[in-house]
């Protein structure tokens, strides 16, 4: 599954981090490293999988539990209208 | 187990070096203040962010400064977008500003445009272009939310607009460099946009044209004269941080530029003093030749100078002020507004229903600043 960054919304990147930005309303929602390099995988039209393998991959970290983590978040992302389906 | 020395400040200088010491390099000694309080001074000179970027402030402050920083970061997006859309208007326009001081340093000199807080984005345009930007301001949802009103008082205007959320953006535009009589012909519109640069976008928003903003050494004299003419009874170090990022990056050519213009617009003491307020503070590394050029030159009598006196009371400024006026007429003309400012300008601002009692309050102020 692949998603991006909904229409009015701007990511900008803070240090390793990242914050997205409803430019309507103006509120915003901190992304730490793990959410930042998500979202930096899924702009670069990376599908959830092989952004969470990537991710798995550079902390070392089970597959599994990545991507149950990842999930949770592209939720929560799609519950606040932040990422849209592609 | 090595115990950290704590460092106690025994003055105000010795406090600004020990605040000035959290932006420049991770600090290992445990700070003699406590972490609201040192809040507060950070927040006072805008320098919070820096030192937290240099790992320097207490643990328990990282989720609030986390917190904050990313505000800052979407609330500076929402205003690259409004920028660059109002400086694609001034082209669309064929209006010539410059983008200068805060905003222009935060989107040219700093890592982060976030790390340099500022309220509002100074525009300097050409006197007879004051119009037509008011026209564009205003076709852009612009209000103009303070103005004084005379020919001398003042050469700025405010114009607010309200951005999504909570957040607003301030443009200050001006029309000569500076408030002060005796810098306000400094720098015109025609100058800065000779020797200065083109910034294509704000932070990581394009413009589709492009801003004019000074060159750093422009920026130095600039922000030397801004530090002392308009702010002579405070000193911030988020101003001197300004100075240090500029000056740090100078090539030979730029800092012999910075003495011949200094010297040109007689302006070498307060240029010297900002230079050397910056070392002492911020340990910012000079060229040495230049410094003791500019201290030569500062030796000649320089009017702005009496500016390094910051003990002086407003009275000694305005009168030195006065004289700095080309001519008689302009003098009589300041006199005029700063004694009596228009009826309805004051019954605004003071915003009573007692206009008369206002305007002779007013009149007493104006009188006790000037003699």
């Amino acid at each position: 599954m692949k998603y991006q960054l909904a229409e009015h919304i701007a990511l900008t990147e803070v240090d390793d981090e990242a914050v997205l930005i409803n430019l309507n309303s103006g509120g915003y929602f901190g992304l730490n490293h793990v959410g930042a390099m998500l979202m930096s995988q899924l702009q670069q039209q990376q599908t959830v999988e092989i952004a969470s393998a990537s991710i798995a991959n550079k902390y070392d970290i089970q597959h599994t539990t990545v991507i149950n983590d990842i999930e949770l978040l592209i939720q929560q992302l799609l519950d606040q209208k932040l990422i849209v389906a592609v | 187990m090595p115990i950290n020395p704590i460092f106690k400040p025994e003055s105000e200088a010795s406090e600004l070096n020990y605040l000035a010491s959290l932006i420049i390099a991770k600090q290992s000694a445990k700070s003699p203040i406590e972490a609201t309080e040192l809040l507060a001074k950070l927040d006072y000179h805008g320098i919070t962010l820096l030192a937290a970027e240099q790992q320097n402030l207490a643990s328990e402050l990282v989720p609030q400064l986390t917190q904050r920083r990313a505000m800052m970061a979407a609330n500076d997006k929402l205003k690259q977008i409004e920028l660059a859309l109002l400086f694609d208007a001034f082209n669309q326009h064929r209006l010539k500003a410059v983008l200068f001081k805060g905003s222009a340093l935060a989107y040219s000199v700093y890592p982060k445009p976030w790390l340099r807080p500022r309220s509002d984005s100074d525009v300097l345009i050409a006197p007879s272009d004051r119009l037509k930007f008011d026209i564009v301001l205003q076709q852009l949802g612009y209000q103009k939310l303070f103005a004084m009103q005379g020919k001398y008082v003042s050469y700025q205007s405010t114009y607010g607009k309200a951005l999504p959320g909570d957040s607003f953006i301030n443009i200050d535009l001006h029309w000569h460099i500076n408030n002060r009589q005796m810098f306000c012909n400094t720098f015109t519109v025609a100058e800065l946009t000779t020797n200065g640069s083109r910034l294509t976008q704000f932070g990581t928003t394009a413009l589709h044209s492009s801003a004019v903003i000074p060159c750093n050494v422009d920026s130095v004299l600039i922000a030397g004269v801004h530090r002392l003419g308009h702010h002579h009874d405070e000193e911030r170090l988020a101003w001197l941080y300004d100075i240090h990022l500029l000056v740090s990056n100078f090539s030979e050519h730029e800092w012999q530029q910075l003495a011949h213009r200094a010297e040109q617009k007689k302006i070498c003491a307060i240029t010297l003093d900002a230079l050397n307020t910056s070392n002492r503070y911020l340990k910012t590394i000079l060229d040495n030749r230049v410094i003791s050029q500019l201290e030569h030159s500062a030796l000649k009598t320089e009017v702005s100078a009496v500016f390094l006196n910051r003990t002086l009371s407003e009275r000694h400024y305005f009168w030195a002020d006065l004289q700095s006026m080309p001519d008689l007429k302009s003098q009589l003309g300041f006199l005029r507004e700063s004694i009596f400012p228009p009826f309805d300008y004051v019954r605004q601002q003071m915003n009573s229903r007692w206009a008369s009692v206002a305007y002779l309050k007013r009149f007493y102020r104006g009188v006790k600043r000037i003699f």
